[in-house]
């Protein structure tokens, strides 16, 4: 049946993100992300492999430590999920090369998932680190070399 | 004149920087309850109305990254009578406030007593340009003393109420 599996799916989703992403609990993400997890944000590129995801998320936390995620909304048909998500945190260490601003800035973001069974084995996330970065009042020039 | 079409060397761009004259300011900022500051000469103006600076920051000084943490910095224009000032600015002093007389700003970013003029400054942007960072400042407070301005040009300072004009 259909309808079970989008509701567990939905709930395996909000359950990993919320120990992930506002306890810092990575460990949790095993339960969610397939060990050949590939999070992409261009399609011309590698990605992040599940380890380094890890590492992003305890280098974000560390860099906003009262970092709380929402999902605003979660659809999810088939193998695929669709989250609208967005996080708000407080700027206390270095971050993209951004020393420590002390202030509270949020982002907005979509990841499109992929599922293997249980597991996600893909996903593709939309945000923009320059949208962080000019909430933060930062623009980078001179990257052109 | 020679010209450099490609990537002019460093040494060349450090000849070419000293051809050209500035003053020297301190920019001074609290981090947290202590004050910090560093000798600089990048300083412009950018325009008056609104008012509003520039100041140009190494990454690698140690009042750097308090410029993030902080809203806003204190730009201490020297005068003649700051040799003392400047000498202790542009070294690596533990503690370059000691013995120093300042008073805070509106904003209690620290204003140098005895400076040519002074500026406390709301930071509006940070342009991050890899070794440096551009503080993009909006004027909040300015005062004006009759203390003629420190010059500085070539490495060394000079008199700004003693210069023979051309005309």
């Amino acid at each position: 049946m259909a309808v079970p599996d989008d509701d567990a799916r939905r709930k395996a989703i909000r359950a990993a993100w919320e120990a992930a992403w506002d306890r810092g609990e990575v460990g949790a993400l095993d339960d969610l992300l397939s060990p050949s997890y590939r999070r992409l944000t261009r399609h011309d590129e590698e990605g992040q492999d599940l380890t380094a995801f890890k590492a992003s998320v305890i280098a974000t936390r560390a860099a906003f430590p009262d970092l709380v995620t929402t999902i605003d909304d979660i659809v999810v048909d088939g193998d695929r999920a669709a989250v609208r998500w967005h996080s708000v945190g407080t700027h206390q260490h270095g971050f993209l090369g951004v020393p420590p601003t002390r202030k509270e800035v949020e982002v907005t973001g979509a990841t499109f998932a992929r599922f293997e069974g249980d597991r996600i084995v893909e996903e593709f996330v939309t945000w923009d680190p320059r949208a962080l970065l000019a909430a933060l009042g930062i623009i980078s020039v001179g990257q052109d070399q | 004149m020679a010209t450099h079409p490609v990537a002019p060397d460093t040494d060349v761009m450090k000849q070419v920087n000293r051809k050209f004259v500035t003053g020297v300011t301190v920019v001074t900022a609290m981090d947290g309850d202590s004050p910090r500051g560093l000798a600089v000469n990048a300083y412009s103006n950018i325009s008056l109305d609104p008012p509003t600076v520039m100041i140009c920051v190494q990454r690698t000084s140690s009042t750097h990254d308090c410029l993030y943490a902080t809203d806003h910095l204190a730009i201490n224009i020297l005068s003649t009578e700051q040799l003392d000032v400047v000498n202790t600015f542009a070294g690596k002093a533990p503690d370059k406030f000691a013995g120093l007389n300042w008073t805070p700003g509106p904003n209690g970013s620290p204003m140098i007593e005895r400076s040519s003029a002074q500026m406390e400054v709301e930071i509006r942007e940070r342009l991050q340009a890899n070794t440096h960072t551009v503080f993009i400042c909006r004027v909040r407070h300015a005062a004006v003393s009759d203390r003629a301005p420190m010059v500085y040009a070539a490495g060394q300072f000079f008199d700004g109420a003693a210069l023979p004009g051309l005309g």
